[in-house]
């Protein structure tokens, strides 16, 4: 079992009978201290998806499914195909790459989740580091880190808030599970 | 209704305030369960208030009947017995089924309404509907009810009157002897005891203490509040002209009164407390960015709701500029009072349930 905040993009659950593959996972504060998880889902038994949300602290199932190290190969419309160490392909659909599409990379490191034989999604490493492709020029004099604004990441153009002091080229790690600037590279 | 409360009435205070809305809306059979249920009985106005209260259920007990709606506010959990009931109701296709709400805090933050109406499914197959109140046309509404009158007793005395309901770490006595006015302070017995005992603490650096004592005590005078009904609470509040509120129950109606206000949110971490007041003050920016102290307010409620130490020349600028506070309070009161409201929102959804009920009874006949 876990909470809902501990479920990821990739996870599967158990809702009722049907296995579920979490496409999408928004976390938000709301008052007194209490937490909300919205989930995009997709059925593994009939494809169908729904969207819905959870306290954080609610227990959920999650399955543990076969896993595979890969690395991010090509796009065959409507197909994003990885490949193995020993070459083997697998391919998952465009509709269950969630928020992986936003970090996609060429030979990118990654695992597929399997159910049943089949890919069905994919799981990223929880950080990633991304150049900054265009940001805007910081203003003069804020370096406290507590004013943000918005970055476009290479390669996929994804835009991530990070403080003023961050630059064009700069490399910033990002919090995959979140989407949110973690630091700085150097 | 289910409610929890957790330290003061502002939670139940929702409750109670829906309750009497929802009443005056329809022929509604209300009944509040409370785990303070004596405590919270305090804010019941007898000739006013029609609902029936009770104590919290033990995980053993079962509801007499099954209500047609039940609303967890602030993401209370039900009753283990109750959770149980609905279950077995579930399993059974000829008994009606209960529509369960998870009623949230309000929030001016964007995602409220992506997160608005979702369905929640529940490992044993049982399913809440999430209930997000808000400033959007896509939340559930605004809390709250505009004042239908405001007392007529304002400003008879030529001391500000300012009300004050906050938590205790709130630097207010820094805040109130910068204007150096005098002020009748309206506040808890609590709060106020708290102020006196631990007023040079309160002094941000020693020049403003120097001048705090310059100015003195004599300049504030405590008028505290004895435990009352939430009517009484209401009108004391609309008495003042400076508001200091907390939480959610009070800010809701000092947003609606027209009376200028400050709002400290519940403590949390400094990034989501600033997330929450900066998208307040992105909509209160829309509507009142044409009058030229709206800088002054923002900036004042920035600092205020996130204890950080103000512009209190400023803050005293503001003051001294009351007839234009009052002003943008009025033109932000107007705006909330349009708003799509929460006990409506929630008749609204009460309404489709009933509707996809009967259209369910029917395929069933």
């Amino acid at each position: 079992m876990k909470i809902a905040q501990e479920i990821r993009t990739g996870n599967v659950i158990m809702m009722g009978k049907d296995p579920m593959v979490v496409l999408r996972a928004e976390y938000n504060k709301s008052g007194r201290n209490a937490a909300v998880v919205k989930m995009k889902l997709k059925n593994l038994l009939n494809n169908s998806g729904t969207e819905t949300v959870f306290k954080a602290d609610e227990k959920m199932e999650v399955l543990v499914l076969e896993k595979k190290e890969v690395t991010y190969s090509y796009f065959a419309d409507p197909m994003y195909v990885f490949m193995d160490a020993e070459y083997n392909q697998f391919e998952v659909e465009a509709d269950s790459m969630g928020d992986a599409l936003n970090y996609l990379d060429d030979a990118m490191p990654c695992e597929v989740i399997f159910y049943n034989g089949r890919a069905i999604s994919v799981e990223l490493p929880t950080g990633l580091v991304r150049e900054v492709e265009y940001t805007e020029p910081a203003v003069r004099g804020d370096t406290s880190g507590k004013v943000m604004k918005p970055a476009r990441v290479k390669p996929t153009g994804f835009e991530v808030q990070v403080p003023a002091f961050v630059e064009i080229g700069d490399k910033i790690e990002i919090d995959t599970r979140t989407g949110e600037y973690r630091n700085r590279v150097k | 209704m289910f409610c929890q409360v957790i330290d003061h009435l502002g939670d139940i205070g929702v409750c109670l305030r829906l309750a009497r809305s929802l009443q005056a809306l329809g022929d509604w059979d209300l009944h509040i369960f409370c785990n303070q249920a004596d405590k919270a009985r305090l804010l019941i106005d007898p000739q006013v208030d029609r609902v029936d209260w009770h104590a919290w259920p033990t995980d053993e007990a079962y509801l007499q009947h099954v209500p047609e709606v039940i609303l967890c506010a602030f993401g209370c959990d039900l009753p283990l017995g109750v959770r149980r009931q609905l279950e077995l109701q579930r399993k059974n296709p000829a008994l009606p089924k209960t529509l369960w709400i998870h009623l949230d805090y309000l929030s001016a933050e964007p995602w409220v309404e992506d997160f608005h109406g979702l369905s929640s499914y529940k490992p044993d197959g049982l399913i809440q509907q999430f209930y997000f109140p808000g400033f959007g046309e896509k939340t559930g509404g605004l809390p709250g009810d505009p004042p239908s009158l405001l007392p007529s007793n304002q400003a008879q005395t030529s001391a500000l009157r300012v009300f004050a309901y906050v938590y205790k770490h709130a630097p207010l006595m820094t805040w109130l002897h910068a204007l150096n006015l005098p002020i009748d302070l309206l506040t808890t017995e609590d709060l106020a005891n708290h102020w006196q005992t631990a007023r040079p603490t309160t002094c941000v650096t020693t020049t403003s203490c120097g001048q705090h004592d310059e100015v003195g005590q004599a300049q504030i005078q405590f008028k505290t509040l004895a435990p009352c009904t939430q009517i009484a609470w209401d009108h004391t509040m609309l008495s003042c002209e400076l508001l200091f509120v907390r939480g959610e129950d009070s800010w809701v109606q000092a947003m609606r009164s027209g009376i200028p206000w400050l709002w400290q949110p519940y403590p949390q971490e400094l990034a989501t407390m600033r997330a929450k007041l900066q998208s307040l003050l992105n909509i209160m920016s829309e509507q009142l960015r044409k009058y030229p102290h709206w800088p002054l307010w923002r900036d004042a409620q920035l600092a205020w709701g996130l204890g950080e130490e103000p512009d209190l020349k400023d803050f005293t600028n503001l003051c001294l500029e009351l007839g234009s506070w009052q002003a943008m309070a009025r033109a932000w009161a107007a705006y909330c009072n349009r708003l799509p409201r929460l006990d409506q929102g929630l008749c609204h959804m009460i309404d489709k349930h009933r509707s996809a009920l009967n259209a369910y009874n029917v395929r069933l006949c």
